[in-house]
């Protein structure tokens, strides 16, 4: 991961940044971008993943919402630490126009609600996605953010 | 004074309206120690309050003032005159006898119908505020039990759909070539073992939540257990991948037959050493046994793995929790196995503890499980066992 961090060259594709703790999907969408030319990284602390946002300036943030966290010693499982970044991100002015997928496991009304009303750009339940629908739509969410910037 | 604390705690006898009650206010009453009508057990007034005394007064005045006016008019008193009065004066005065008698037993009616009914009232307040206390407390235990079980509920739809995402996602990756059939067949199959033993654990923890899960104990070897799962972990992967040594010390005793469900039990020793290699990146596991009080057989599986604070140890036999480091070291376990193993030895009558010497050295995972006696039938074994107070052991602790 270091090294993903120190990356300098970048595609022209994008650079996607995932925020994810599920290792073996990591693995996944880490060959399948970089397979069709993007550049990825990936962390499941949110602390390195704010930093890499705002240093690294990512085209876009897949970001699962369910993370592990240590609270008092106790690993909560179910932490909803996705939500905190989400927070910390759109509050930083130099963090908060970059694109944000909420990219999760539960598919329910108040999830999507919730990320829609916290600013993620758009919400995908990752069981019934490919990663080439995922793609499909990192893709077309970049195209239209650098069509707004130019 | 004691009187009075006679007359609350007499059986109701002493009480007003009792037969023996003694209205100490009536000065008349109180001096002949009885009551000298019948009216006056139902009478709380002081003596120049009587109705009766009041009576007799204005007789006497009547009395008086006739013979006066006798004496005035007629310039004397006939026998007819005396014998008309005082015939007046009985005559009234029965009536009025019976009449106070009347007023005063229903004045003490009403009295007590009033205090009966006040103290019914108050006590209707009382019921009514406790039972909506009650209703109120039953409400809210319902409303956390629905939070509980919709919070449940998020959890399996999240555990359950992660694995899924995985095979998914490892099936596209082999359908568009970017992932060799091998590669992807791991992750598939990884994805499969986890999805079946999440949807077992949630079912397990489901069942032993409303107690529905039944042990069938029998008379139980727990060293063949043992042997037979020690070669099965031994190819584990990651046991493979590490070179851990797994293996069982034999003990100086000979090991009991014990009392218990046998695959159950075998389900919470493979939990055990699971848990032990998983977080043991070097050295190894043993397994080892004890005698307590000649009841019980104790079973310790001791790693050399990461150890777990004292903190952690409070927590580690909770629903969803994973002591300090663990989601690194094994991120995709439901969170459920220790909470089920410890469910289960506590079904067998048993008792699940954790020592460890703090984080990074190692830790022991130990229960127990009552020792089969031969001269008791199987459920006499299991009432007497249940009775029995079962043993905490502390022994290896810190």
């Amino acid at each position: 991961m270091e090294k993903e961090i120190t990356k300098i060259i970048r595609s022209n594709k994008g650079l996607i940044l995932f925020v994810e703790d599920e290792k073996n999907l990591v693995d996944i969408y880490h060959d399948y971008f970089e397979t069709n030319g993007y550049d990825f990284l990936s962390t499941k602390d949110i602390g390195q993943a704010l930093q890499i946002t705002e240093f690294e300036q990512p085209d876009i943030v897949l970001l699962d919402i369910i993370i592990p966290k240590e609270e008092r010693g106790i690993i909560n499982l179910m932490a909803e630490q996705g939500y905190d970044y989400l927070e910390a991100v759109k509050k930083n002015p130099k963090t908060k126009d970059i694109p944000i997928i909420a990219f999760t496991n539960l598919d329910t009304v108040q999830d999507r609600r919730k990320s829609e009303a916290m600013g993620a750009t758009a919400y995908i339940f990752k069981r019934d996605c490919s990663p080439k629908e995922v793609l499909n739509m990192v893709a077309k969410i970049i195209e239209r953010q650098r069509e707004k910037k130019s | 004074m004691e009187e009075c604390k006679k007359n609350q705690n007499g059986n109701g006898k002493k009480e007003i309206g009792g037969r023996n009650y003694l209205n100490k206010n009536c000065w008349l009453v109180k001096n002949l120690n009885y009551a000298p009508y019948k009216r006056c057990q139902y009478c709380e007034f002081k003596f120049h309050h009587c109705l009766f005394l009041q009576y007799q007064v204005i007789s006497l005045i009547l009395l008086a003032l006739s013979f006066t006016l006798f004496l005035i008019f007629e310039k004397g008193l006939s026998t007819l005159t005396i014998i008309v009065v005082f015939s007046l004066i009985i005559v009234y005065g029965y009536f009025f006898n019976s009449s106070t008698e009347k007023i005063i037993k229903s004045n003490f009616i009403l009295k007590k119908t009033e205090d009966a009914l006040k103290d019914l009232t108050d006590n209707l307040e009382d019921k009514v505020r406790d039972q909506t206390k009650d209703i109120q407390e039953k409400g809210r235990y319902l409303q956390e039990l629905l939070n509980i079980k919709s919070d449940f509920l998020r959890v399996v739809n999240h555990q359950l759909n992660t694995p899924i995402s995985v095979v998914m996602g490892a099936f596209s990756m082999m359908d568009e070539k970017i992932w060799d059939p091998d590669k992807s067949m791991e992750a598939i199959k990884a994805g499969f073992e986890r999805i079946t033993q999440t949807v077992q654990d949630f079912w397990d923890a489901y069942e032993l939540e409303g107690e529905k899960m039944e042990m069938k104990p029998d008379q139980t070897d727990i060293s063949a257990i043992v042997k037979k799962l020690i070669p099965e972990k031994q190819k584990m992967p990651l046991a493979m991948q590490r070179k851990l040594t797994i293996s069982a010390n034999k003990p100086s005793f000979k090991i009991p037959i014990v009392w218990c469900d046998g695959k159950k039990i075998t389900h919470v020793i493979s939990n055990l050493l699971d848990n032990a290699i998983y977080y043991t990146e070097q050295g190894g596991v043993t397994v080892s046994y004890q005698l307590v009080d000649g009841k019980y057989f104790k079973i310790d599986i001791t790693d050399t793995g990461a150890g777990i604070s004292a903190e952690d140890r409070k927590i580690l036999f909770q629903k969803f929790s994973r002591g300090r480091g663990a989601s690194s070291l094994r991120p995709d376990g439901s969170g459920l196995g220790l909470y089920i193993s410890k469910k289960i030895v506590e079904g067998n009558n048993g008792e699940m503890t954790c020592t460890s010497k703090g984080v990074d050295k190692g830790s022991t995972f130990s229960f127990t499980v009552p020792i089969y006696q031969n001269q008791q039938s199987g459920a006499s074994t299991e009432s007497m066992i249940k009775k029995d107070k079962i043993v905490i052991f502390e022994k290896n602790n810190p």
